[in-house]
């Protein structure tokens, strides 16, 4: 299986972007970057590595610029964020986490999200496995964080179903995954395994855009622990 | 960068507060030196917030400070910017006829942390703080600012009702005050919302609106919505330290408030990890999970669970009162389930086996004397029931009676047919202050044989200002005979169905016939104790609310009392809602739902008004006929002691719950008419006619 990695970037994260590809370059067959509001003199800034591959977009994709890539069945897909840090095992942990696992058909991811079963949109009616703290003992989750998953490339949502949910991506594909019965599990790692390149201690982020009124259908689909394949549960907690 | 800004070097001399500015010199500035200054510049303001610090770190190597200025071309909105205005529609009055809006939208500031890029930024986000103010509101205002600086993407623009603007001004963003009026309270609020949250929408160009209001501000009268507020904003912190604690607990929650579309997936969830809770969870979870299955009527789900789990069965009195009811036969006697793990009485078993039980039990029973409680009195009234023994039976009732100050009663008849027929209560005094009419509506469906017994208690009551509005739901058993026999009292009103309706259709026909300053209801199959409407309105006077519920006894045509599964019998009379009639011009109509909109209504009610407003007597104000032919037990619709509710109930309740918990967030709810005709319980208004009038 190939390792390819999927990345959406605008100018604005400039600084970001190369800290992040140096951190896991060397760990992929291949990256895609989406290159949003970028120009061609911009692009020619970027750091050039022979499996980096950078695409202008047309239109702004925002976040959806990660998922415009069709991938392929005999791929591991890694959705990543531009201004992140991993670490050097990041790719063959995830890999070696998502092959003990009872079953293939789920993502494994690290920032994990499960919503009160009770959800009445609050900012606090979840529960938050942030990507960056330790988490001691994996578990399925309504949510996961795109900047930080993976899954078989046959799992990734086309691009038409994601492509209208520009700034609530999570969102989107959390509710893709449940409707067709793809779990997502939250794994456990170490404090500080992934490190953000600004961190913001806020409950905010990638709150405020993901959770106003319009959202709140796509949310209920999927939200709460009654809403998780309980028999998969169990058995990735045991796993 | 430089497109964008205008940028400005000066050479001046510290300390920078004293500096004339008539003496900026200006200078130009290499494109990447401004892009440092502006990183420079965005970094120390954060850190510093001073602009002193700042011309001290950007100081020349002779000591020089330079003063730099950054300003965006478009010019900030704030409250206290004047728009160019479209013209107003010509109109002779004097107060515009729609809002005034600028000709294009207004430009939000993008705050001091993104001061530089607010010509590049073009999202403007809401961000509805309603209800929040000092730290709470400095929070959200700081999360916010956090979030934006990471992006760099959007500006907000806050929506506050409070008068507290310093974390807007102090952050540099543009805000609007909103004045609420107590709009919760208004007819069509929701939809005033809705036309001020669009009008603001296209004011500042608005993207979106975000949520952040604070919910519980308007909610925490209302205590059901604020125990599932607070328990949801624990969330994160509670499931890092007891996840199944948690759980346990909001399946509760949701199985209280008829959550029942969240109650299934909680109760299967921690069904699948029963056997891992720790000691200390398994109880909680068992009891959680039996009520469940009750309401559900999975009862062979139930029994095997409990069977399973018999050692959490023997320690707990929930678990052991249902094992001894589902779990070991429907009639025989089981001795050793006549005390729970506690030693108290298991009143519930023993309430389903006083014909064969009773031998055994009652001298125990009546040993407990005087001491004994209102339950067991009434439980061996069922004894005394069943032997058709009515000086025993009325000595028991009037014991549980008088516990309450309860009026008492004096005639009891065992003959053949319906004891609520038969029975009378000692005469009361008339109350001495009548100046004020009560109306009292009553719905009638194939009720011929208990509408007199019914209608009679009302019209004997010694509050006696009433009028009594009835309505006949198209019977076909001879209900209007039985009617026109209540004519000869003029404080009788009857009237007919245009069509077969539901009771609620016709409540709200006759709530707009109604004469009286006060409305209450009464079921056409129940009996009303004598002083009902007399301490209903005493209670509403003394406490200066505006509704007051009671509390009933459900009672069996044989006599019998009707135990529910916690070993009560006085339950919720939501039929006995009393309330000043604007009350219901207000918060009405009734939803046409064949079943259960009194619930939905008083619980509306009770989140519209607050608790304080809406009173519960705990006091039994009617007997209620516990019958196979009453809405209760009607096959599809059916709602029990025990907690079972059918599937049609339970998605009503749900869906009308779901509406109250979610509050203004309404995206995720279906329509509940929708519901309710997916479920085959919504019926359509027709109007009523009144009889006399026809004549």
């Amino acid at each position: 299986m190939k390792c390819i990695g999927q990345v959406a970037t605008y100018p604005g994260r400039s600084a970001n972007l190369p800290v992040m590809l140096e951190s896991v370059v060397a760990q992929f067959d291949e990256i895609h970057v989406a290159l949003n509001q970028y120009s061609k003199r911009q692009q020619r800034a970027l750091p050039q590595y022979p499996n980096v591959h950078y695409l202008i977009p047309d239109d702004d994709l925002k976040d959806t610029g990660k998922f415009v890539r069709q991938a392929a069945a005999d791929e591991y897909v890694f959705l990543m964020d531009d201004d992140l840090v991993f670490p050097a095992d990041y790719v063959a942990t995830l890999i070696a986490c998502h092959e003990d696992l009872p079953t293939q058909r789920i993502a494994v991811g690290l920032h994990g999200v499960i919503y009160s079963d009770l959800f009445e949109g609050a900012a606090t009616s979840r529960f938050v496995a942030k990507f960056d703290k330790a988490l001691q003992r994996q578990l399925l989750v309504n949510q996961l964080g795109t900047g930080c998953l993976m899954l078989r490339g046959d799992l990734m949502p086309p691009f038409d179903v994601m492509k209208s949910a520009q700034r609530f991506v999570d969102v989107r594909f959390a509710r893709y995954c449940h409707e067709n019965g793809i779990g997502m599990l939250c794994t456990a790692r170490p404090d500080g395994w992934i490190k953000d390149q600004e961190p913001e201690e806020s409950i905010f982020e990638t709150y405020t855009r993901a959770h106003h009124r319009e959202q709140l259908d796509e949310i209920l689909a999927f939200a709460g622990f009654g809403k998780l394949n309980a028999r998969l549960a169990l058995a990735v907690e045991r796993a | 960068m430089s497109a964008r800004s205008t940028v400005r070097a000066r050479r001046v001399e510290p300390p920078v507060s004293e500096l004339p500015q008539a003496e900026a010199v200006p200078a130009t500035t290499h494109l990447s030196e401004v892009r440092k200054l502006r990183e420079a510049i965005e970094r120390h303001y954060r850190t510093n917030r001073t602009l002193t610090g700042l011309v001290h770190k950007l100081a020349g190597p002779k000591g020089e400070a330079a003063h730099v200025e950054l300003r965006p071309r478009l010019a900030g909105a704030t409250q206290s910017q004047h728009p160019e205005r479209r013209p107003e529609p010509a109109t002779d009055a004097w107060w515009p006829a729609a809002p005034v809006m600028p000709s294009a939208p207004l430009a939000a500031h993008a705050g001091h942390d993104c001061f530089s890029l607010a010509d590049t930024i073009g999202d403007t986000v809401g961000v509805s703080v309603m209800g929040l103010r000092g730290v709470d509101l400095d929070r959200v205002v700081g999360g916010v600012a956090a979030e934006q600086r990471k992006s760099k993407d959007f500006k907000p623009v806050f929506l506050t009702d409070q008068p507290d603007f310093l974390p807007f001004v102090s952050r540099g963003y543009s805000f609007e005050y909103l004045s609420t009026f107590r709009d919760y309270l208004a007819p069509r609020a929701e939809e005033g919302r809705e036309t001020r949250r669009g009008v603001l929408t296209t004011k500042w160009g608005l993207s979106r609106i975000v949520n952040h209001d604070d919910a519980r501000a308007a909610n925490r009268a209302y205590p059901p919505l604020a125990a599932l507020l607070n328990h949801n904003t624990d969330m994160s912190r509670a499931c890092h330290h007891d996840r199944f604690g948690w759980i346990i607990e909001t399946l509760r929650i949701a199985l209280s408030g008829e959550r029942f579309d969240a109650a299934e997936g909680l109760a299967n969830y921690l069904l699948t990890f029963f056997d891992r809770l720790e000691g200390a969870h398994q109880i909680p979870a068992a009891r959680v999970i039996c009520r469940k299955f009750i309401a559900f009527g999975e009862l062979e789900k139930l029994r095997a669970f409990l069977f399973k789990n018999i050692a959490q069965v023997k320690k707990d009195d929930s678990l052991f009162t249902w094992f001894s009811t589902y779990c070991t036969g429907n009639t025989e006697f089981l001795a050793e389930f006549a005390l729970l793990p506690s030693r108290k009485i298991n009143v519930y078993y023993l309430s389903k086996r006083m014909a064969v039980a009773g031998d055994q039990v009652v001298p125990n029973l009546l040993a407990a004397g005087d001491g004994a409680t209102a339950n067991g009195n009434l439980l061996l009234a069922n004894y005394f029931a069943i032997r058709r023994d009515a000086a025993l039976y009325k000595m028991f009732v009037n014991r549980a009676l008088g516990k309450h100050g309860d009026s008492l009663l004096s005639k009891v008849s065992f003959d053949q047919g319906n004891l609520l027929e038969r029975l009378s209560f000692e005469n009361r005094p008339p109350a001495r202050d009548q100046h004020e009419l009560v109306s009292v509506i009553m719905s009638s469906y194939e009720a011929a044989e208990t509408i007199g017994y019914a209608a009679r208690s009302i019209l004997k009551q010694s509050y006696g200002n009433i009028e009594l509005l009835i309505c006949d739901d198209c019977s076909s058993d001879g209900t209007s005979r039985e009617l026109e026999k209540l004519r000869s009292d003029p404080r009788v009103r009857l009237f007919q169905s245009k069509a077969q309706q539901g009771t609620y259709g016709i409540r709200n026909s006759l709530i707009a016939e109604a004469r009286g300053s006060y409305v209450t209801f009464h079921d056409s199959d129940d009996f009303a104790f004598p002083d009902r409407i007399e301490r209903q309105l005493r209670f509403l006077r003394e406490h200066g609310a505006a509704a007051v519920v009671g509390q009933w006894f459900r009672v069996t045509g044989e006599g019998e009392f009707v135990f529910s599964s916690d070993h009560a019998v006085a339950r919720l009379a939501v039929v006995s809602l009393f309330a000043h009639r604007g009350v219901f011009e207000r918060f009405g109509p009734y939803r046409t739902a064949r079943v259960a909109a009194d619930t939905e209504f008083y619980e509306r009610l009770r989140m519209s008004l607050g608790v304080e407003a809406v009173r519960l007597m705990t006091t039994p104000l009617i007997l209620g006929l516990a019958s196979a032919n009453s809405l209760t037990r009607s096959p599809g619709i059916e709602a029990t002691e025990d907690g079972f509710r059918a599937p049609a109930r339970r998605a009503y309740a749900a869906a009308a719950a779901k509406r109250r918990h979610m509050g203004g967030n309404h995206a995720g709810t279906a329509p509940i008419d929708e519901i309710l005709a997916a479920n085959g319980i919504l019926m359509s208004h027709a109007g009523v006619e009144e009889l006399e009038t026809r004549r």
